[in-house]
């Protein structure tokens, strides 16, 4: 089902390039078709979750990891039953996972080793008893708990690379949420004339790229979707771009690419870190076999690299000034794709690789210190950034900057609150924030240009899109009803902590008191400065007398845009009166999540 | 189904039921309101009037009761936002719950009532408006946001709630949003009370942290185990000094008053519903509704003063009280001067809550909302007679249209304390509790002058209040018309406009008969006990405190009716034609120029909020701005600029370095073959002579070689 989902896209995209470019109806229709079904099919994944609760047996993983354990049975020389027992024994030793030590596991190795019939099946069998202790531990490990629809097989042997996907309570909010805005953006790009089957196979891949980005179990595979990403994006920005789209997408790619390299380093750092040799994130995550937990010094550095290359793509302060020129030169639905999944990938990166894997060096001071402070400077830095700007869409994107500042902020303290608050928040900011971008797009459409000194009054011309704009201005606010106000508020009450749960923003930084709560409090006036600009923002474009005669020619809404704005107007409506329809989704994933990093603190 | 709803017993059917009218109203009003006739209006109207029906019935079932109904609560949501499911920890939960007691019923009853007759009115005050329909829609959301603040049994959502009437204030004011004044009064509105809530979040993240919930049985229920003992006791007078400044900005008290004069932008039934009656007495029942909370621990002992923070409260409230009265001595707009009778007001239920009474506070609160309101709506039958604000423009209207005037008259009476109006009842309450509360409080152990100082500014407002109120009303309603043309134009309003006026009237007079009994009547049933009682046995200072308040009863009652009439006198020499000072009030003014000219500067108060707001905030914005563009983003092109440097340099160097040596040696090659085909002319002799040239090179280079690696 997941394969379906992440290659509907893709295969789309092999369908267009068959069809002549002139045939731009055709192109458009199929596209959206397409994304279409990948729609349907994520919300079947949506619908399925809850029914296929249980845990991880009987999915591809079980299977494979039963095949290869009857390859190392067909390998041992097993005349007699009791050995089978007994190889067990030696093989998979104490399930208390963490007590493997290194000798253990070379001891382990031995035994295993000797139990084969001959020399060439040693080789046999101790490959796939690697294969299948690595699987035994991932399939036990807390984070599996909650992993649905898992697809394994085997990819790059030589490398152990599988392509491995599932989803979690993490994931498949942003799954479907990709799915969601794809359709919707693809139906506003409607109007693209230039290179329209260029534009449409670029953005299909670009889906599919994000898709699997969110349901890779496998580091390298994971990478591979990451850097997928960045080429449609790079080719959307810099071809269907603003007038300065090439310094943009330069400054996109590149900025991004150096994110990923020191990525890529950490990777394979771990790779060859882990006994044995593997990019599974789940047996990454969890323990690595022949070892503990990766050494603290080395999960700091590794924290660090990672961090960097997720911050680049929050973005966190100060690797944040590619996002407002990548957003004001992109087309509007790129723009909406920008701020509503990419930088989630840096968020997801966060919680799926950073904190899950690394979690004795997320627990440390000096990472919560950084998280939170860079958090709370995301906050206020980016709102006062916000409301320096004359450009509408460099306001939106500014916004974008401040609202992830919430992400780190929630996520640093590690509270069930904070942490379900901080996913929370990055699937509302992918409401709000494509919506304002659409928002912008819309006025763009009509006005062809971005300056807010120049508008006003347009409230009274088109008051349909006032009234969709006022839900989307106000859920950003974080106006309670709205789902803004439900992910800052569960952040901040996060991040304050309680007495059963103590955050680790406010006991970990400074000392226990008032001098640890000051993160929260300062990040607090971002609530005050987010509605300066909103506020003043819709001041300057919708009140007033209408500034411009050609003003009084703007038609309203087209059923293009109300088709693209209605369902995510409706979205911020129902996930601010219900938030328990996606925290329900969440909440088991994030609460182990937070447990299993919670667990090394004291030791 | 009726039965369902209406059950005495279970009266929390009912409170949803009441909530849930003015939303349907609000839903169908917004989507189908301009194609309904009459632009729909009497749909909300007809929603309202329902919910009032429904929350009258639950009054008579709560003044039935012999002493008031039993809280009663209803979990509607269980677990609506909640984390941490399976967890090794606790998390937190927060479900949306409702929640009647006796104040909660009486606080159905005002905001019902005053939003029906704000929507009747309107009816005929909004006629022929632009964006009649959508005017409707918003009072039908304010008034379901109020409601939903009244009954929720969660903190969290009350502050949910409590946003949603921001909002609504804030599209209300800026209903003419053509006119950049609404606009920024608008935008003032909400970001001054904003600022208040900011502080209600700390207060809120306090209570969550120490108390693990934020349902009001909860909150209560820990501090009576000790929860907050100790060193969280600190922390105790944070959250609740939190919560008042959220009350502070919502309730418009000082310094976070200066978005109400401004709000008075919008149209005259919003002041008199929003601004007057409803919104911004929320600040006033978030502290009733938490008042044991902030009275602290020693609440269940009886000791309400243990804590800092009602005391606090008394003096901010009393100041306000005190400072609003003073600016409305010298404004010239009918409806700023309310506002600001309305930020005194709003003082004195503070002032009430603060010196121990709920019941003085909530009393207030209640009789205010029906005198206030109907001054708001008279005014605003003025406005719509004259089509001015402006004093100036006014003046013997009673005349030409009698019901506004005389009810007018009536709500200037009350307000003003006349003796036996509604009023007059509720202030006496406040102020003997002040009185009793510096009594106790001042010859206590720590006392000071300090405790004597909300009664001092009490009593100082109550004669302030008269003067400003009969100023408004005789320059209003009598003397000569000073604007003649308006004066002839000027006509009673229709009777969608005067018929709430006088319900109103009745009102604020009607308790004139059984007022005695209604603060009888609030003292036992709106106390603060409704939720969490008072250890039984305790030594309660209430008792002290009650006594008191009897026994100063009369020597109160004389002192304030004599500064009634001194107030009412002064007033007459003023602003009436016979009066001995008519029109020397310009001679006053001048003689106290330094004082006049700081009331008409608002104390510079505002002066100075500007200037805060325009020079930090925008010197930050400017300073971020530039910072990220120069700095941050400088240091990227920076580095982009030294990487093309060096590919340039690289490219540089491709080209006549490395891709020089290879075309050079490709030219070479060229150039050698050139030659060489010289060599190749066939002479045998020439050969033989290269080939002696050749070897003879070839061994020299050897030769040299093996000198080098010798």
């Amino acid at each position: 089902m997941l394969t379906w989902c992440i290659f509907l896209p893709l295969i789309t995209a092999a369908i267009l390039i068959l069809i002549p470019s002139g045939w731009k109806g055709l192109i458009k229709s199929v596209s959206v078709i397409g994304a279409l079904l990948t729609f349907i099919v994520s919300v079947n994944l949506a619908i399925d979750y809850h029914k296929d609760a249980g845990d991880i047996e009987g999915t591809d993983a079980t299977t494979v990891l039963k095949d290869a354990q009857e390859t190392i049975l067909g390998g041992v020389d097993l005349k007699v039953d009791h050995k089978g027992a007994e190889f067990r024994k030696v093989a998979y030793p104490p399930a208390a996972s963490k007590s493997f030590n290194p000798e253990q596991y070379a001891a382990a190795k031995e035994a295993v080793r000797a139990f084969a019939s001959s020399e060439t099946a040693a080789d046999e069998v101790e490959k796939a008893w690697k294969r299948a202790l690595e699987l035994e531990y991932a399939l036990h490990a807390p984070a599996t708990k909650h992993l649905r629809y898992t697809e394994l097989a085997p990819w790059i042997s030589l490398f152990n690379v599988n392509y491995f996907l599932a989803v979690d309570g993490l994931s498949l909010p942003l799954v479907w949420l990709t799915a969601l805005l794809s359709l919707l953006c693809l139906v506003y790009s409607w109007n693209t004339e230039k290179g329209t089957k260029g534009y449409y196979i670029l953005f299909l891949l670009l889906e599919t790229g994000l898709l699997g980005v969110f349901c890779a179990l496998d580091f390298f595979l994971f990478y591979v979707f990451w850097e997928v990403v960045l080429l449609p994006m790079y080719f959307l920005i810099g071809i269907w771009g603003g007038k300065n789209r090439l310094y943009a997408a330069i400054k996109f790619f590149i900025y991004t690419l150096v994110g990923s390299v020191v990525m890529l380093i950490c990777m394979l750092v771990l790779y060859y870190t882990s006994e044995p040799n593997t990019f599974n994130l789940l047996s990454l995550m969890t323990v690595v076999p022949g070892g503990e937990w990766f050494s603290y010094g080395l999960q700091w550095w590794l924290f660090l690299g990672l961090f960097v290359g997720f911050a680049i793509k929050v973005p966190v302060f100060p690797f944040h000034t590619w996002l407002p020129d990548a957003h004001v030169e992109a087309p509007t639905a790129v723009s909406v794709m920008l701020a509503g999944i990419l930088l989630k990938m840096g968020g997801y990166g966060l919680f799926r690789i950073s904190y899950t894997m690394l979690p004795d060096a997320a627990a440390s001071n000096f990472f919560i210190a950084l998280l939170a402070i860079l958090g709370m400077i995301n906050i206020v830095y980016g709102a006062f950034c916000a409301l320096a700007q004359k450009d509408f869409k460099r306001l939106v994107a500014y916004s974008s900057v401040s609202h992830m500042g919430y992400v780190l902020l929630g996520l640093a303290a590690l509270t069930y609150y904070g942490v379900n608050g901080a996913a929370l928040q990055m699937f509302n900011h992918g409401v709000s924030s494509a919506m304002m971008f659409l928002l912008v797009g819309v006025v763009y459409d009509r006005a062809h240009h971005r300056d807010l000194t120049r508008f006003g009054g347009l409230g009274l011309q088109m008051p349909w899109y006032t009234g969709v704009a006022t839900v989307g201005f106000f859920a950003s606010l974080g106006l309670p009803g709205l789902n803004g106000f439900i992910s800052e508020a569960m952040c901040f009450l996060g991040a304050w902590g309680g007495n059963e749960q103590v955050s680790l923003v406010a006991s970990e930084v400074g000392t226990h008191g008032i001098a640890s709560r000051w993160i929260v409090v300062v990040s607090l006036l971002g609530v005050i400065l987010t509605a300066c600009y909103i506020l003043w923002t819709i001041q300057r474009v919708f009140l007033g007398q209408i500034k411009n005669e050609e003003y009084k020619k703007f038609p309203d809404l087209s059923f293009r845009e109300v088709f693209a704005l209605a369902p995510l107007g409706a979205l911020c409506v129902i996930l601010g009166v219900w938030p328990k329809i996606l925290i329900d989704f969440m909440d088991g994933t994030l609460t182990t999540m937070t447990d299993v990093v919670r667990s090394v603190i004291g030791n | 189904m009726f039965s369902t709803i209406l059950d005495p017993q279970d009266l929390t059917k009912a409170a949803l039921a009441i909530l849930l009218c003015p939303l349907a109203g609000f839903v169908v009003q917004v989507f189908f309101g301009k194609r309904l006739p009459r632009q729909g209006d009497w749909l909300p109207t007809g929603c309202m009037f329902i919910a009032l029906s429904i929350a009258t019935w639950m009054m008579t079932v709560l003044l039935s009761s012999s002493n008031g109904i039993e809280p009663q609560s209803w979990l509607v949501a269980e677990g609506w936002l909640s984390s941490g499911a399976g967890g090794t920890d606790k998390g937190l939960s927060i479900d949306f719950g409702i929640l009647v007691d006796n104040l909660t019923i009486v606080m159905l009853f005002v905001v019902t009532l005053v939003s029906f007759l704000v929507h009747l009115y309107s009816c005929g005050y909004m006629h022929g408006e632009e964006r009649y329909n959508r005017f409707f829609a918003f009072l039908g959301l304010f008034s379901f946001s109020m409601l939903g603040l009244c009954i929720s049994s969660n903190l969290l959502f009350l502050f949910m709630f409590w946003e949603l009437v921001g909002l609504c204030s804030y599209f209300l004011i800026g209903f003419y949003f053509e006119k950049k004044s609404a606009q920024n009064a608008a935008i003032k509105a909400f970001m001054t009370t904003r600022l208040g809530d900011v502080g209600f979040l700390v207060g809120i993240m306090i209570i969550a942290a120490f108390a693990g919930t934020l349902d009001f049985a909860g909150i209560f229920e820990s501090l009576q185990n000790g929860t907050w003992d100790g060193d969280a006791s600190w922390w105790l007078t944070a959250a609740g000094l939190g919560l008042f400044l959220g009350a502070l900005g919502k309730s418009a008290q000082f310094p976070l008053h200066v978005w109400l004069p401004d709000a008075m932008e919008g149209p005259t039934p919003v002041s008199a519903l929003i601004h007057a009656a409803t919104m911004v007495v929320a600040g006033v029942y978030l502290v009733a509704r938490m008042f044991p909370f902030l009275a602290g621990p020693g609440y269940f002992t009886g000791d309400f003063f243990s804590g800092d923070v009602l005391f606090y409260i008394a003096l901010v409230g009393s100041f306000t009280a005190f400072f609003a009265a003073t600016i409305a001595f010298v404004q010239t707009d009918i409806k700023k001067v309310l506002a600001y009778s309305t930020i005194s007001q709003l003082g004195y239920m503070f002032l009430g809550l603060g010196v121990g009474s709920v019941s003085a506070g909530i009393f207030h609160l209640f009789t205010h909302a029906f005198f206030k309101a109907l001054l708001f709506l008279g005014s605003g039958s003025v406005i719509h007679a004259v089509h001015s604000n402006e004093m100036e423009d006014m003046g013997g209207l009673r005349k030409k249209m009698p019901w506004t005037g005389y009810t007018f008259l009536i709500g200037t009476l009350a307000i003003a304390g006349l003796p036996f109006l509604s009023g007059f009842h509720s202030k006496e309450a406040i102020l003997g509790n002040a009185y009793a509360f510096a009594d106790h409080m001042g010859h206590g152990e720590h006392g000071s002058w300090l405790h004597y100082l909300p009664f001092a500014f009490g009593i100082l407002t109550a004669g302030m209040t008269a003067f400003y109120m009969f100023r408004l009303y005789f320059k209003t309603f009598e003397g000569k018309p000073k604007n003649q043309e308006a004066y002839d134009h000027a006509h009673e309003s229709p009777w969608t406009m005067t018929v709430p006026l006088c319900i109103l009237a009745v009102l604020s007079l009607g308790s004139a008969g059984v007022a005695g009994k209604a603060v009888y009547w609030f003292e036992h049933r709106v106390h603060s006990e409704y939720l969490v009682p008072i250890a039984a046995g305790a030594d309660r200072v209430m008792d002290h405190v009650s006594h008191t308040v009897h026994d100063f009863h009369w020597t109160l009652s004389a002192v304030s009716f004599g500064l009634f009439v001194a107030a009412l006198v002064l007033a007459y020499c003023f602003f009436i034609p016979r009066g001995p000072f008519y029109g020397r009030e310009k001679g006053v003014a001048s003689a106290l120029s330094p004082l006049y000219v700081s009331l008409q500067n608002l104390w510079y108060l505002d002066r100075f909020y500007t200037w805060l707001v325009l020079h930090v905030l925008h010197t930050c914005q400017v300073i971020c701005g530039h910072f990220d563009r120069v700095f941050v983003d400088g240091f990227v092109n920076f580095w982009g600029s030294v990487c093309r440097f060096f590919t340039g340099a690289a490219g540089v160097l491709d080209y006549w370095g490395v891709d020089g040596l290879v075309r050079g040696i490709g030219n070479s090659t060229l150039a050698g073959g050139r030659r060489l085909r010289r060599l190749q002319t066939g002479f045998l002799q020439e050969y033989v002579n290269a080939s002696l040239y050749l070897s003879g090179g070839l061994l020299l280079l050897i030769l040299v070689f093996y000198v080098l690696v010798k």
